[in-house]
């Protein structure tokens, strides 16, 4: 008999900024829905945790905070192994992926499959490094300046000119229209996610937003894509709606970024596209919140990562049709103290399994 | 002259619009496959769309539009300019 694949998904709380972890299970489920899937969980009010619908988790834990550092993850990891032994564990949040980067060679030893991105990789495709990867890839970015001190703020904000944004290093950013508004903008950052912060130029232009989810295959190539046009935005600039575009100058761009980088794995490029066109502004190293949207339509990444990871043949993704839109629906799910109760002692078991809809029928 | 035929036809601020990215759906709808925009347009503006985008000459389309909305040749070419004028600005 084979062994049940268990995969341990994190990011699971869908929110209004919501994170992905719930989509890559949903997608996953499409191909292999027998799966069981282990959420790894940084709160007790995670949404994902008390979804019984595909998307939901077979048990779940509670994790140590990514700036506890790669021994708390692994040791927490080894604990829930000796419960649901791991196959595959898919980090699904942009400050988790240092630890996972800093852990292969203990995730190799214990034959747990993770995503194969290189921390150079990785590296080159930050916010801080994004101005010098855009410019070897032959992709307009936006002039960046990293700064440490309120300083260097003020100065490069100077330099590159009103209006402008301030982002953290790995999450929140702010628009910044004036030298007064420099202070208030970079102390929250700082509070919030720490040194340094990107000082990153405004693009100029239609300011239409765009959005591109793909995977890498770690030799330059790129085995699927999804491009959308943003066209609902939360309050905070993410996507509550978008509709797949087929430009090939956007694609194009892609593709460089992707082969300059060699990269493994899953990734998010944001774009804006501005009076020369399109300047990409954001490098995500994980599938984005709306990842579960191309793989009702036949793209279905997170399934093909496992694929992957499990050294199975990889078919190219299908293309996605343009005109194909998706509108974000949020619905309540209900809940109940003893769910809480059981996961204050760390771990959610007895209470998480999802009734799996009929209706999920495997896509790709 | 219908005000339908000759109203700047729903398009919007978007970005430089081709014909050849241009998919008219449900004769209501002109969708930029390129950029991602679409515009409500109407039936009219479908009409000519779809014509250009099957390269009918410029002449002939000016007949069958003039035909088709019973009025002179000399006011279908006027409305059919004044619609491209109005598409080569949309950005």
């Amino acid at each position: 008999m084979t062994k049940q694949l268990s995969i341990a998904v994190s990011g699971l709380h869908r929110g209004d900024n919501p994170q992905p972890g719930p989509a890559v299970i949903r997608s996953i489920r499409r191909r292999y829905p027998s799966a069981q899937i282990i959420g790894l969980s940084y709160d007790l009010l995670e949404s994902g945790l008390f979804s019984k619908s595909d998307d939901g988790v077979d048990a779940a834990f509670l994790m140590p905070f990514p700036n506890k550092g790669p021994n708390a993850l692994i040791e927490r990891l080894d604990e829930i192994s000796e419960i649901y032994p791991l196959d595959i564990v898919i980090p699904c949040l942009d400050s988790e992926i240092p630890n996972y980067l800093d852990l292969s060679d203990e995730f190799k030893s214990r034959r747990i499959k993770t995503p194969l991105l290189t921390k150079k990789s990785f590296d080159r495709g930050s916010k801080a490094n994004l101005f010098q990867l855009g410019k070897a890839a032959g992709v307009r970015v936006p002039r960046t300046i990293v700064v440490s001190d309120l300083m260097a703020a003020h100065k490069a904000c100077e330099e590159i000119g009103f209006p402008l944004f301030l982002k953290g290093k790995q999450y929140g950013a702010g628009r910044v229209t004036s030298p007064a508004e420099v202070a208030y903008v970079f102390h929250s950052l700082m509070a919030a996610w720490g040194g340094p912060v990107i000082a990153q130029a405004a693009v100029l232009g239609s300011g239409d937003e765009y959005d591109v989810v793909g995977l890498g295959d770690g030799r330059g190539g790129l085995l699927g894509s999804c491009a959308i046009r943003k066209i609902m935005l939360t309050g905070n600039g993410k996507a509550f709606g978008g509709i797949v575009v087929a430009d090939p100058a956007l694609q194009e761009s892609v593709e460089k970024i992707i082969k300059k980088l060699k990269w493994w794995g899953p990734f998010e490029l944001e774009f804006v596209k501005g009076k020369q066109g399109h300047e990409l502004i954001e490098m995500n190293p994980r599938f984005p919140a709306w990842t579960d949207f191309p793989s009702q339509i036949g793209c279905n990444l997170p399934a093909m990562l496992v694929d992957m990871l499990l050294s199975l043949p990889v078919a190219p993704a299908s293309r996605c049709e343009p005109g194909r839109m998706f509108i974000r629906h949020n619905l309540d799910l209900v809940g109940d103290i003893s769910q809480l109760a059981e996961l204050c002692s760390g771990s959610l078991i007895g209470d998480a399994q999802p009734n799996l809809l009929p209706s999920l029928e495997p896509v790709n | 002259m219908s005000a339908t035929r000759t109203r700047k036809n729903g398009m919007n601020g978007g970005n430089a619009v081709h014909l050849s990215n241009l998919k008219i759906v449900n004769g209501c709808l002109a969708f930029d496959v390129c950029s991602g925009k679409f515009h409500r347009i109407s039936e009219s503006a479908a009409f000519v769309i779809s014509e250009l985008k099957r390269q009918t000459p410029f002449g002939a389309l000016i007949t069958s539009y003039s035909q088709r909305y019973e009025i002179s040749p000399a006011i279908a070419a006027r409305d059919i300019e004044l619609f491209l004028n109005d598409l080569s600005v949309v950005r």
